[in-house]
């Protein structure tokens, strides 16, 4: 039998894998194309950060993209869990379970930092000072886990008071869209970076498309998600006034519509 | 049995305060608490739970209680059979005292049902019987008779009744029929205890 935080987790994992089926199909592009670029760039974030150089740059460009890394993976993994189980979590099985098992839960779920990291031993001398500086990384992660553990649990339960509809409409949208706008930004960067150091191709044509493709896919994306969300709220919308469903539906329509229209101008005046 | 202590407690949420240097010493017993809605009585609970932590003060926190509420969300895709192997993992329930409430109840065909597919009375139902099980020293129960059906409100009475363990319980709509029950009351972002 295993313990009730791993149990949870597998669930909401398995529900959000369920419910997001194209954003996990882009996750999987994105780490293909992740590859190529940690290639390219020989993987020297780890390298830097373990060299421990606080006064050169590269080093605290090192710590900002590991940083980065561990922030995203730590945001994605607080979204897909959500806190709302926490409360019979702890009563089942103590405050001391969950915070062990959150920190361990966080920390395996950072595995894109640990990889920085540890492959950057292959080119850094293993020494005190490496093991140090590696020591370092992760106890301060699992000090920023417990802090968050904590922080979480004492925020279950109260929720934010919004005090318009079109406030709580904004925001239940922005929380179900921000992972898209993440990972299709963040595999577009990948795009971009990668096939810039493609030779022999034209470079503002496929920069064209890919940022046209990229924001239309990623807006198509997005409005079919706010629709949906929009379904949601429909009877609470209908009830307030008979019209505000359908005006607001096509107000989404509009700005869809005109946000996929730039892309394909922005073509036109890059000239291709 | 442990007794329950609030010392100089505050706490707002949102700017709204719901407790104000509160002190109150509650001894091992049965008791109601009463309140307007909204005055703090989950609250007051989740404090002693450990699920609300106060913003200044002292309070006695049970690790691990028994407690009843709504606040208490599980998976809707664990069996029923799951959440007792969960339970009985970490030995939290009385097995045999388990095994009569869920004849009590009528629970017995619902075992293999996954939590998302049971009635809201019967999703009740098995908190109720996670928590009468339970082996904590105080038991929770806030609004613990919403959904049931008469058979039901008459078997959790005839616990609360005979339960030695001390009880805290929130019922707005006075379906608990034991009269034994001493009162406290949440007022004026205060807590009483009336004779």
């Amino acid at each position: 039998m295993r313990s009730i935080y791993p149990r949870v987790e597998r669930s909401l994992f398995k529900s959000f894998k369920a419910n997001n089926k194209a954003l996990v199909n882009v996750l999987i592009i994105t780490l293909i194309f992740l590859q190529p670029l940690v290639l390219l760039f020989n993987l020297l974030p780890g390298y830097f950060v373990l060299q421990g150089d606080f006064l050169s740059a590269p080093f605290w460009l090192a710590v900002f993209l590991l940083g980065f890394c561990s922030y995203c993976t730590s945001a994605i993994y607080h979204h897909v869990v959500a806190p709302k189980y926490y409360s019979w979590i702890v009563l089942l099985a103590g405050k001391k379970r969950f915070l062990i098992r959150y920190c361990w839960a966080q920390f395996k779920f950072a595995v894109p930092t640990w990889l920085f990291m540890f492959i950057g031993f292959v080119y850094s001398e293993l020494n005190f000072k490496t093991i140090s500086v590696l020591l370092a990384v992760i106890a301060l992660h699992l000090v920023f886990y417990l802090f968050l553990a904590r922080h979480t649990l004492q925020k279950v339960g109260s929720n934010k008071a919004y005090q318009s509809v079109t406030g709580l409409l904004a925001i239940s949208f922005i929380k179900s869209v921000l992972l898209h706008l993440l990972l299709y930004g963040f595999l577009m960067m990948l795009l971009l970076t990668t096939l810039a150091f493609i030779p022999h191709f034209n470079t503002k044509l496929i920069l064209a498309i890919c940022l046209g493709g990229g924001l239309v896919v990623l807006l198509v994306t997005i409005a079919k998600i706010m629709m949906g969300n929009l379904r949601i709220h429909r009877s609470f919308l209908i009830l307030i006034h008979p019209k505000l469903y359908t005006s607001v539906r096509a107000s989404i329509g509009v700005a869809v519509g005109v946000l996929i229209i730039i892309p394909i101008f922005s073509g036109f005046w890059l000239d291709v | 049995m442990t007794a329950l202590n609030l010392q100089n407690i505050s706490l707002s949420f949102s700017g709204v305060p719901v407790f104000t240097g509160t002190s109150c010493e509650i001894l091992s017993g049965k008791y109601r608490l009463l309140g307007a809605n909204g005055s703090g009585k989950s609250t007051l609970i989740n404090m002693f739970c450990g699920l609300v932590q106060p913003n200044s003060g002292v309070v006695t926190q049970i690790e691990m209680a028994d407690l009843v509420s709504d606040t208490l969300v599980i998976p809707p895709d664990l069996s029923v059979f799951a959440i007792f192997s969960l339970y009985d993992k970490y030995q939290r329930n009385d097995k045999n005292l388990r095994e009569q409430l869920i004849a009590d109840f009528g629970f017995g065909d619902y075992l293999y049902k996954t939590y998302g597919n049971l009635s809201q009375g019967n999703k009740q139902k098995l908190k109720l019987i996670l928590a009468l099980s339970g082996n904590s020293t105080w038991l929770f129960l806030d609004e613990a008779f919403n959904g049931l059906d008469a058979a039901s409100i008459e078997v959790l009475n005839g616990v609360i009744a005979s339960s030695t363990r001390p009880i805290m319980l929130v019922d707005h709509a006075q379906t608990c029929s034991f009269e034994g029950m001493k009162t406290l009351r949440i007022e004026n972002c205060g807590l009483s205890i009336l004779e």
